[in-house]
């Protein structure tokens, strides 16, 4: 029997069975992955070591990143509540603000976190190199408010620095919550000072350019990944809360003549020589100040800050971090006398501070000297050089970027960040010409960087990149022998031959050159046991078992292959163009040699 | 109960955290007991550091954007009462609080800009330019900077951004201002064709304050587009007759145009509202032309025709001959020769005029009085330097006569 359905109710029925489709795909897929996610639970850990280490550089960023955010707001918050407020009003809270901000900061780093004191660059360092990475996270609270209340009071220090030395605290912390590894442990304080840096300066290139070339100083590909994944990860913790606008806002600029590179090399032979005599003295300064009795040092941040406040009465450009006085730079707000004015005042401002111990970093004063010194030049070409030259953003930009190599001893560092902070690839050509000047000029004056004067001062010897760079690496090459005395063909080769040759050679072990690039050896030890048994008239392929022997190459670092001289006592040099050629051999004896080691110690 | 510490690659026990599996070799460094716990925490103190991040972040953009907009009206407040130097440190202060308020940014270029500190004011619209390329004001700002250190090129690239670019309120009447801006840019430098297009486009849009179409028909005649110039002073004087500007505009127009009648009757009638010496000049001088006219509409024979056409060639002949023989007084040395090029018309010129050209005037035709009367014209152009003046009427109507 038919039973006719009104048409309405049809259409009900099929969209219910519709949905019911839908809803029966929908809960089978959930099953699915539930299903997945116990059988991957009950299997344990999906992601390899390396993989979770890389998640934890992650969350070592967001950490930083959101640690530095709150570092950024509490220093502006005191920045608009003392100085910057006063600045119109009263001229007595100006030269006051920064003498109580430095004192009070000297103080709680004294006597409440005496972690906290020096550069966070040499602390971080210290503990990557002499702590197994232990950085202590009393140092991030103490930089945290040691240098809100210095900077934000108008002392003319950044607040870079300590964010570096916060990141790596907090990176290190976390290291030790998850118990990891020493060489975990020694990676992680650096992965944690890219974060700090990346999100204090909204420049994530930079902060891992600067945190291989400063804080490891090694070219490590190895942690590459975390500290790129951790500087990232900082920067877009930072631009989500603070906003997505760089430091400062650079003006849209082109080099308007190739002539006009001979003023960014004048500006890079300036920051050069500035940034060496600066590095110079106020390292002199401070070693005056810490020959000091401790009662007197005491002191010494409130002197400064009266000293900060009473040039900042004239001049308040030269308070607090100085970003607003760059801007104004980059804008061509100033003449290029008061530039060159205000980049003398805080070269002397921020190394009477340095000195005297205010908390805070050199990252900003760096900058901002540069800027004063390449605006101040720029402005002085635009007036005196007869060809057409640029707008005065781009002699700023150069000229923090020279001042900074010449200082930090950072090259590369300094032509990236010029280039983060600029967005213009324009800028790159001039800040190579400059940066590279100032490096070679500040190097040739004075042998070491400012980081590495300060922290011999506080009583460490840490490495540098440079030192690294220029140590001599002898190769293989250096130390192979190439006369073939210590290969014999496999068809002609004797047992007592063999012998006669290591004899003659001195040598312990002979290659076997089997056929076109197989190599085997023999050691003097098998020689003479074959001969001790009678078969000394015997080929040795058919005397002894061949043992295969793996090959080098010339431009093998020595230390490399002295690893392999622990399992072969000799090596086949092959050609890398030819790796059946051999070149020559090398043994522990010839390593030696290429070394210095007398044989008898060898 | 003390912590069991296993590894997370093999899940086997291990002696304490951080130590070597013994069965995988793995030193995985999660490999400890209360990793799951140690992870919750990590994870719980994130989600609270971001919340008071987030927290004091709102905080600190609510004052910031507080503090900002304080500096912001009190710069406001200043710029209307033109101290500007005082409104660019307001501005200052603003943007100090609120760097990415563009309102700030283009407040303290306006400000600049007006305190003639035009470096800084082009750097800080420089500064705008990137987050909004079109932006009406900013485009039209650097477009009178760039004008201004001449240029040229780079200034109406900036205008026609400005034209056709975004304005956040009376767009029609910003970009009216603009092109009008460019155009007297392009008047300035003498640019013509530009300035022709420009003129056009704006014709285009027509727009309707009255005090602009005047001044479009004020450009359009400057510019030589006399026919639509003479249509818009038509339009003014439909609604005032005795509108003295558009009478001498509509004049000026037509006589552009060489409607010589039409131009006298509107001088006219200009003199009839205030007289002025300028006009009736130029009266003078429509009157001339008419009188001088051989093809004037209207009534006047053959015999008429033909008498002014012999003017015509009687005046050319007497122009050209002044140039060839100038009065003694003037005569300062002997006359330089005449280079091998240009021997041919001047010599051309001179047979015309020994030829009795007055008596071969009365004995031919119109037509060929005319053509005879702008051949001594033209030839006038090898004979006569530039400072021999001309005789204006009769330049006029062999204009108006040649083909």
């Amino acid at each position: 029997m038919n039973i006719k359905y009104p048409a309405g109710a049809v259409r009900r029925m099929e969209r219910f069975v519709r949905d019911r489709a839908r809803l029966d795909a929908g809960a089978a897929a959930l099953g699915a992955a539930v299903r997945g996610i116990n059988a991957v639970s009950r299997k344990g850990p999906v992601l390899e070591e390396t993989q979770r280490f890389l998640l934890l550089s992650i969350v070592i960023g967001i950490l930083s990143g959101l640690v530095v955010v709150c570092f950024h707001i509490s220093i502006e918050f005191l920045n608009w509540n003392t100085v910057h407020s006063l600045e119109r009003s009263s001229g007595l809270w100006t030269l006051i603000w920064p003498a109580l901000g430095g004192g009070g900061a000297y103080l709680l780093v004294y006597f409440v976190f005496p972690t906290a004191r020096g550069t966070g660059v040499n602390y971080t360092k210290a503990g990557v190199y002499a702590s197994d990475g232990y950085v202590p996270f009393r140092s991030v609270i103490g930089k945290f408010v040691s240098s809100t209340l210095s900077i934000g009071s108008g002392n003319p220090m950044g607040p870079e620095d300590p964010a570096l030395q916060m990141g790596a605290g907090i990176a290190s912390l976390l290291g030790r919550f998850f118990h990891l590894t020493r060489d975990h442990m020694r990676l992680i304080a650096p992965i944690g000072a890219a974060a700090g840096i990346g999100a204090a300066f909204n420049t994530p290139i930079a902060a891992v350019l600067f945190v291989m070339e400063e804080v490891m100083s090694a070219w490590s590909a190895g942690v590459l990944g975390s500290i790129v994944l951790s500087s990232v990860s900082a920067v877009v913790v930072s631009r989500w809360f603070l906003g997505d606008d760089p430091l400062y806002r650079v003006p849209q600029f082109e080099l308007t003549d190739y002539s006009e590179l001979l003023v960014y090399a004048a500006i890079g032979l300036a920051g050069g020589c500035l940034s060496a005599l600066y590095a110079r003295h106020a390292a002199a300064l401070r070693g005056k100040v810490l020959e000091q009795r401790q009662r007197i040092r005491i002191w010494l941040p409130v002197a400064a800050g009266l000293f900060v406040g009473l040039i900042g009465i004239q001049a308040p450009g030269v308070l607090g971090a100085g970003y607003e006085s760059i801007d104004g730079a980059l804008h061509d707000r100033f003449t290029w006398r008061f530039l060159l004015l205000l980049g003398g005042l805080k070269m002397i401002l921020s190394a009477v501070c340095l000195s005297a111990g205010t908390p805070g970093g050199m990252f900003a004063p760096t900058l901002f000297i540069g800027a004063m010194i390449g605006g101040g030049l720029g402005g002085l070409a635009d007036v005196y050089w007869p060809l057409p030259t640029s707008s005065t953003g781009a002699y700023v930009l150069v000229g923090m970027g020279a001042f900074f190599a010449g200082l930090f001893r950072a090259p590369m560092t300094s032509v990236f960040m010029v280039f983060e902070l600029s967005a213009n690839y324009v800028i790159i050509l001039p800040v190579m010409i400059a940066n590279t000047i100032s490096y070679q000029i500040s190097r040739r004056m004075q042998a070491d960087s400012l980081f590495h004067i300060l922290g011999r001062q506080d009583g460490l010897d840490l490495p540098s990149v440079e030192e690294k760079r220029e140590a001599p690496v002898l190769h293989v090459e250096d130390a192979m022998r190439k006369d073939g005395r210590r290969v014999m063909p496999a068809t002609s080769a004797g047992v007592d031959d063999a012998l006669a040759g290591l004899d003659e050679d001195g040598a312990t072990a002979m290659l076997i050159d089997s056929a076109y690039g197989r190599w085997t050896w023999v050691s003097r030890r098998d020689l003479e046991r074959a001969r001790q048994e009678g078969r000394g008239g015997a080929l040795i392929q058919d005397a002894l078992p061949s043992r295969a022997v793996i090959r080098t190459y010339p431009d093998i670092p020595l230390d490399q292959a002295l690893r392999k001289l622990g399992v072969y006592p000799v090596l086949p040099v092959a050609s890398r163009v030819n790796p059946n050629y051999m070149l020559g051999t090398l043994t522990l004896a010839d390593v030696h040699r290429a070394y210095g080691i007398p044989e008898d110690e060898g | 109960m003390a912590s069991r510490f296993v590894c997370l690659i093999c899940h086997n026990e291990i002696a304490h955290p951080g130590a070597a599996c013994p069965y995988c070799k793995s030193r995985s460094f999660l490999a400890e007991g209360a990793t799951p716990r140690i992870l919750a925490a990590v994870f719980g103190v994130m989600l609270l550091l971001f919340a008071a991040t987030a927290f004091y972040t709102r905080s600190f953009n609510r004052e910031s954007r507080e503090r900002g907009r304080r500096h912001y009206e009190s710069a406001q407040a200043l710029a209307a009462l033109g101290d500007y130097q005082q409104a660019s440190e307001q501005y200052r202060d603003a943007l100090l609080y609120s760097r990415d308020d563009a309102r700030y940014r283009l407040g303290l270029a306006l400000a600049l800009y007006a305190h003639e500190h035009f470096s800084e004011a082009r750097n800080h619209l420089l500064a705008l330019r990137p987050a909004d390329p079109t932006a009406g004001i900013v485009n039209k700002l650097l477009g009178r900077l760039a004008a201004d250190e001449g240029r040229i090129d780079e200034a109406v690239a900036y205008y026609r951004t400005a034209i056709y670019g975004r304005w956040t309120d009376n767009a029609d009447q910003q970009r009216i201002e603009s092109r009008l801006e460019l155009i007297d840019l392009l008047d300035d430098k003498s640019r013509r064709r530009q300035l022709t297009a420009e003129l056009l486009d704006l014709l285009e849009v027509m727009p309707q304050d009255k005090a602009i179409r005047r001044r479009l028909a004020d450009l359009l005649l400057k510019a030589g587009i006399a026919d639509r110039a003479s249509a818009l002073f038509r339009e003014f004087l439909r609604d005032n007759p005795r509108d003295r500007e558009a009478l001498v505009g509509r004049a000026e127009a037509e006589f552009l145009l060489g409607n010589y009648l039409t131009a006298r009757t509107h001088f006219n009638r200009a003199q009839g509202v205030r007289e002025e010496e300028s006009v009736a000049r130029r009266v003078a001088l429509c009157s001339a032309v008419i009188a001088l006219d051989p093809n004037r509409r209207g009534n006047i024979g053959v015999a008429e025709r033909l008498r002014r056409s012999r003017v015509l060639v009687a005046r050319a002949a007497a122009f050209v001959s002044d140039c060839l023989n100038p009065p003694s007084e003037t005569f300062i040395g002997p006359p330089a020769p005449v280079p091998a090029e240009l021997a041919e018309p001047p010599a051309r010129a001179r047979d015309l005029l020994r030829s009795d050209a007055r008596r071969r005037a009365a004995d031919a035709d119109l037509e060929a009085n005319i053509l005879l009367a702008q051949e001594i014209w033209n030839a006038r152009e090898q004979v006569c330097s530039a400072n021999d003046g001309g005789d204006e009427p009769l330049r006029l109507v062999l204009a108006k006569l040649s083909p």
